[in-house]
């Protein structure tokens, strides 16, 4: 019997057009700064990455708002190197 | 001006985050907020931006959005330029240009480029897409995470970024490599519609005026390769109307015994079509100047058009604000021309 699928639910703010984020594999678009996702519970992480280049000064975040316990929320503010880029594991 | 057209409504969320907040069961993320010196901008802007997406004559088929203003003259030919561009959503953006002649439209000199809506006022738009795939080797990461959390016993740290590695110089240089940032792909539509006054003298030789519209279709692509900068081709065709020729009559002056000289057109205008191939390449020399080396072919004509567009920056936070432009076309045993352009502060930033 397959395993309840649980909801997750990211956001994110970024202006610039060179902000990309993936969840494994998988693109985020964040159709109103928001992307809920129904994932199968797994033994390995779900990883969330992104990426961003822009000016320098140039603040953005991305958010695992829900469910509760991976809750994460990251926020910069990019450097003179005008980039930056992350990863998140969670289980769910 | 940066970020003065940004439209965030495709990507929101709730409240502006200044800072990182904890996260459950992890170290709270580092956010530095530094204050950048003009000359770190100014490096910034050339490494990052300038040498990327910078059309500061406004006259490429794909640049970044954002506000611009230019006015270009040279000694056959004065316009101004205005854009206003907008990000759609996550790979959308789109541009609208006003191009305005500010010279004497009926000028009789040659052009040295062969736009058949040099003379018209121009509304053009463009539309863009961007493609954009960077990645991040997980497995690489994973094992930078350890080696973090072997340094920092009491850490349990499961967010990793290049500003929160900052403290630890030889992580961050291995998370960066672990990064593949890619080439970014460009493409773009533009179209573009231009009203003309054209005056004419009719078989009675009174004066005719008439306005006529032109119009053209480009399509373009182009790669933004890190190291090297902005790679676009583009096509365009055009159908347009020219000026009839002209002739010195002699005629009666008011009817009378006098005579005076008068140059009149003595044909309606004639409508025309072109077509137009491009390539381009945009990129920084240093802090201060740019380049975007045009190269035109007009099938129908046989001729080619090289352009050498420099362009200078007054500092980064005005962006690209004049230049000149060297061409030379093969037309007539091959001529050259030369154009000063001056234009307001406006965003380089692709946003």
């Amino acid at each position: 019997m397959a395993a309840k699928k649980v909801r997750v639910v990211l956001k994110a703010k970024a202006s610039s057009s060179f902000f990309r984020a993936y969840l494994d594999e998988r693109r985020l678009r964040f159709e109103e700064g928001e992307e809920a996702l129904d994932l199968e519970p797994k033994d390995l992480d779900y990883v969330l990455t992104w990426f961003i280049r822009d000016v320098p000064g140039t603040k953005y975040g991305i958010q695992v708002e829900e469910p509760e316990r991976v809750r994460m929320t990251y926020a910069a503010t990019l450097d003179a190197s005008g980039k930056d880029a992350g990863i998140y594991w969670f289980k769910i | 001006m940066q970020g003065l057209w940004r439209i965030p409504a495709a990507i929101i969320l709730g409240g502006v985050l200044a800072h990182a907040v904890p996260i459950a069961g992890s170290d709270p993320p580092e956010s530095p907020e530094q204050t950048l010196d003009s000359e770190n901008k100014r490096a910034a802007y050339s490494g990052l931006i300038g040498s990327r997406m910078a059309d500061p004559s406004l006259t490429s088929a794909i640049g970044p959005p954002g506000l611009g203003l230019q006015l270009t003259t040279d000694t056959k030919d004065r316009k101004a330029r205005a854009k206003v561009g907008l990000r759609l959503g996550n790979d959308f953006f789109v541009d609208v240009k006003f191009i305005a002649p500010a010279g004497d439209a009926d000028s009789e000199a040659e052009p040295i480029d062969l736009d058949g809506l040099r003379r018209s006022a121009v509304i053009d738009l463009g539309i863009h897409y961007l493609a954009w795939n960077p990645r991040l080797d997980a497995g690489r990461a994973k094992e930078i995470r350890d080696e973090y959390l072997a340094r920092h016993p009491n850490s349990n740290k499961f967010v990793l970024s290049l500003n929160a590695l900052k403290g630890e110089p030889d992580l961050r240089r291995r998370f960066l490599e672990a990064i593949t940032w890619s080439t970014a792909v460009f493409a773009a539509v533009r179209a573009k519609v231009g009203r003309q006054d054209f005056t004419y003298a009719d078989s009675s030789f009174e004066s005719v005026s008439v306005q006529k519209t032109s119009a053209a279709l480009e399509a373009a692509a182009g790669i933004l390769v890190p190291v090297w900068g902005y790679f676009g081709i583009s096509f365009e065709a055009q159908r347009f109307y020219e000026a009839g020729s002209s002739a010195e009559l002699i005629l009666p002056y008011r009817g009378g015994p006098a005579e005076q000289i008068k140059t009149l057109v003595l044909e309606p205008p004639g409508r025309r079509s072109r077509t137009r191939l491009q390539v381009e390449h945009r990129r920084t020399i240093g802090p201060f100047a740019a380049v975007n080396p045009r190269l035109s072919y007009f099938p129908k004509e046989r001729a080619a058009l090289v352009e050498l567009p420099l362009y200078a920056f007054r500092n980064p936070e005005a962006g690209l604000n004049g230049g000149v432009n060297l061409s030379w076309i093969s037309r007539n045993g091959g001529r050259f021309g030369l154009a000063v352009f001056i234009g307001s502060a406006f965003s380089l930033t692709p946003d």
